[in-house]
């Protein structure tokens, strides 16, 4: 049985479309040959769960977090990344949910970041 | 593991391998106390650096193998590593054992470089640096259960302290006596997430807390617009710092040696000895040092940015602009301190990880508009700009300057964007750059860091230099003439140098350079002017056998003819030509020299010659031609 909300969960998104602030998994790297390596090599294998950090001053690279480091990609070379976000705001995708100065100020204490939930089911959102 | 087991004589070889940011360099310098021999691997430009320590009686050969992400190489220079392991290059023997290095907060991405060196089967030991960092931000491993999990020992230590390092030198000292794994892990990058998921659990790690220092530095510093002025701030201070602070230094240096030939001289009878230690040895090796003041500013203040995790900050910040001329965020320091001089410019491209973006990098940085240039551009704005006109509200002498600054970095650039298109394209992999967190330096790695460039400068690049300034020597100086007697002093040696082989060489070349308006004088400035640049004005004053380089000499070339055609010499058709020349020959010696060393090459300075030796012909050559329709 698939409501809305579900339907959104299978939903992929290319790695440069991700909100400042948002996570989720990688699903799929479509760079073939060396190019698709080295991705996987930096730690961008499917599963792995990642979080979109904060673009540069000029929009261009971002920094995401993942495997416990932070790295910055071109947003050239993260289109190249598929994955599958934890929650997508589908009715107001305009509205940012994380502010570029909030992303980054975790909750001290639990190293995470509060994520709004958009509904009372905000628990059964991992995938 | 049985330290008292018989220990083996020959000395082992032991691999340091380990991503970037590791700790690795801290490492190698903790076990083997800054006594590293660094050279090149053959055909690259991979530093290499091998050090040797002793393990409780056992000597061992540490080779700190290049920081890597992956055993998968993507160029020639990440290949370094895989090629020693399979003892492909010459004189370097394949490590019998290896080292690897791991931050242990970003285990889990290290684990990757993990599962491919443990696919190597060798002797392998885990070291996990960042110890004190991982329990600062609550996080934790369980070191005994990770040697069970991976099948090796591992050791933990904090590599700036030096905690743990006497565990690892036991362990180090037998090989032969390392745990190795039952069971390889997977080779098959879709299985590899399995297996990292497994051993994270199987050493009970509880990943380490964000770095809230960290996460609350960045978003000032990454700020849109806090982040874009502090960038700004950041970089003018750096610039002003090694241009401003080195200036004393440098002046003194200058000062010196000045002061050492004088001494020479008055210790040495006058003639061919004294002529040779005074203006050729002394003024040679003080071509060399002159360039240590802006060298170890530059890398001191580099080396801390570095260390404190700023670079790969600004780098991020400021990529997007490089990427518009092909290049990426960290080849911009490097440029930057070319203003200052492209010697160490060029060496500060040693961040630039990608070997094609480095080459570009490298062939650019000596168009920018260094500090050697302005004495030139000094006399010759001083003596042919009237000091009075003015263009609107600025003085036209300031205007020219101005010019000759912004035209060269808009040359570089436009010839780094064609050589992305023609000779080097990037490679198609994709930018890397990883934020490091935020540390206090370390002082030892600093003080190694930046002792390290100063003399792998002298060493390297100071060899060939003062070789250059004495072949200039000895062309400015020989076949010798005498005067004769009734000359003055400078008359003399205008005499002298007239028949000297520069004199010679300057008149030879007279016809490939008439087209730009320049006679045998101005030959014989421009070939001095390859030991450094501002040599063309004490050359051309010594032709003009002018008293001194300022007002003698400003008048001396504003009065005089050619006595063929009875026109002045320096017209303003010419002086153009000879300003536009200046701004894009590579009249340098010693940036030469850089090259051949830091691309480890001669092909590289050959082609950077020729090209910037056509720029600034062609440029010169219609910089006079607009002069001439102008006028
Ligand atoms: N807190 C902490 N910092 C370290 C440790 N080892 C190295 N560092 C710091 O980490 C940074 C990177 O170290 P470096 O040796 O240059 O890493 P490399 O890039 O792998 O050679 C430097 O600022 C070091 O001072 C450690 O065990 N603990």
């Amino acid at each position: 049985m698939k409501s809305d909300f579900n339907i959104n969960l299978e939903m992929t998104v290319s790695l440069h479309e991700m909100i400042p602030g948002e996570r989720g998994k990688v699903a799929e790297i479509l760079a073939e040959g060396p190019v698709g390596r080295r991705l996987m090599d930096l730690g961008l294998l499917p599963g792995t769960p990642i979080q979109a950090l904060r673009a540069s001053p000029l929009g261009d690279p971002t920094v995401y977090e993942l495997r416990g480091y932070r790295l910055c990609l071109r947003n050239e070379d993260a289109a190249q990344v598929l994955v599958r976000p934890e929650i997508r705001f589908q009715a107001d995708a305009t509205t940012d949910p994380y502010p570029a100065d909030s992303a980054a100020t975790p909750d001290a204490k639990t190293g995470l970041r509060s994520v709004p939930s958009p509904g009372a089911k905000a628990d059964g959102n991992s995938v | 593991m049985s330290t008292a087991a018989a220990t083996p004589s020959a000395p082992v070889r032991l691999g340091l391998i380990g991503s970037p940011n590791s700790g690795k360099t801290t490492l190698f310098n903790a076990l083997t106390g800054l006594r590293a021999k660094v050279g090149n691997y053959p055909g690259v430009t991979v530093e290499r650096r091998e050090g040797s320590l002793n393990l409780n009686g056992r000597d061992a050969q540490l080779i700190d193998l290049p920081g890597t992400y992956s055993l998968d190489p993507i160029s020639p220079d990440e290949a370094v590593v895989t090629r020693v392991l399979a003892g492909e290059i010459d004189g370097v023997a394949s490590p019998e054992a290896l080292v690897l290095v791991a931050d242990a907060c970003s285990l889990e991405r290290s684990l990757l470089l993990i599962a491919q060196v443990l696919g190597e089967d060798r002797p392998t030991c885990l070291v996990l640096t960042m110890m004190d960092e991982l329990a600062a931000r609550s996080g934790s491993l369980d070191t005994g259960r990770l040697e069970a999990a991976l099948g090796i020992p591992v050791v933990p230590v904090v590599g700036h302290k030096g905690l743990g390092v006497r565990q690892l030198r036991t362990l180090l000292a037998n090989p032969e006596n390392w745990s190795r794994p039952q069971i390889l892990p997977p080779r098959d990058r879709s299985e590899q997430a399995g297996w990292i998921d497994s051993v994270m659990a199987a050493c009970e790690a509880e990943r380490p807390h964000a770095h809230t220092i960290t996460e609350r530095i960045d978003s000032i510093v990454v700020h849109p617009i806090l982040g874009s002025m502090l960038f700004l701030a950041v970089m003018l201070t750096f610039f002003q710092l090694i241009f401003a602070w080195a200036t004393p230094a440098m002046d003194w240096i200058d000062g010196a040696v000045g002061t050492a030939a004088e001494i020479t001289r008055g210790l040495v009878p006058p003639g061919l000895l004294a002529d040779f230690l005074a203006d050729g040895l002394i003024v040679g090796v003080g071509s060399v040092i002159i360039f240590l003041p802006q060298i170890v500013l530059l890398f001191s203040l580099l080396y801390l940015l570095e260390d404190v995790g700023y670079m790969a900050r600004a780098a991020f910040v400021v990529d997007r602009a490089m990427a518009r001329i092909g290049l990426e965020g960290r080849a911009f320091v490097a440029l930057l301190s070319s203003f200052a001089c492209a010697v160490p410019g060029i060496m500060a491209t040693r961040t630039v990880p990608s070997p094609r973006d480095r080459i570009v990098t490298i062939l650019v940085a000596p168009l920018m508009t260094c500090s050697a240039r302005l004495p030139v551009y000094a006399l010759l704005i001083a003596a042919f700009v009237p000091q009075k006109s003015t263009l609107g509200p600025f003085g036209m002498q300031g205007l020219v300057l101005f010019a000759l600054y912004i035209v060269a970095p808009l040359a570089a650039m436009t010839v780094a964007a064609i050589l992305r298109r023609t000779l080097l394209p990037g490679e198609g992999m994709p930018f890397t750059l990883e934020l490091p967190s935020y540390r206090v330096p370390g002082l030892r790695l600093w003080l190694s860091q930046v002792w390290g460039s100063a003399w792998a400068f002298l060493r390297r690049a100071g060899t060939i230099i003062l070789l250059a300034s004495m072949v200039l020597w000895v062309l400015l100086t020989f076949p010798r003439s005498e005067a004769p007697a009734n000359l003055a002093p400078e008359q003399a040696a205008a005499y002298s140098l007239e028949r000297s082989a520069a004199g010679r060489i300057g008149k030879a070349i007279e016809p490939a350079i008439a087209p730009l308006g320049f006679d045998w004088k101005i030959g014989v400035g421009l070939l001095a002017s390859l030991a450094a640049r501002e040599v063309f004005v004490s050359t051309l004053a010594q032709v003009y056998a002018s008293e001194d380089p300022d007002a003698s000499l400003r008048a001396a070339i504003r009065a005089d003819t050619n006595p063929a055609t009875g026109e002045k010499v320096f017209s303003a058709p010419t002086v153009a030509a000879l300003l536009t020349f200046f701004v894009f020959a590579l009249q340098c010696t010693s940036t030469i020299a850089t090259i051949a060393r830091e691309t480890n090459s001669w092909r590289w300075p050959a082609f950077a010659f020729g090209y910037m030796l056509v720029l600034a012909y062609g440029g010169a050559l219609l910089a006079r031609h607009i002069t001439l329709a102008l006028t």
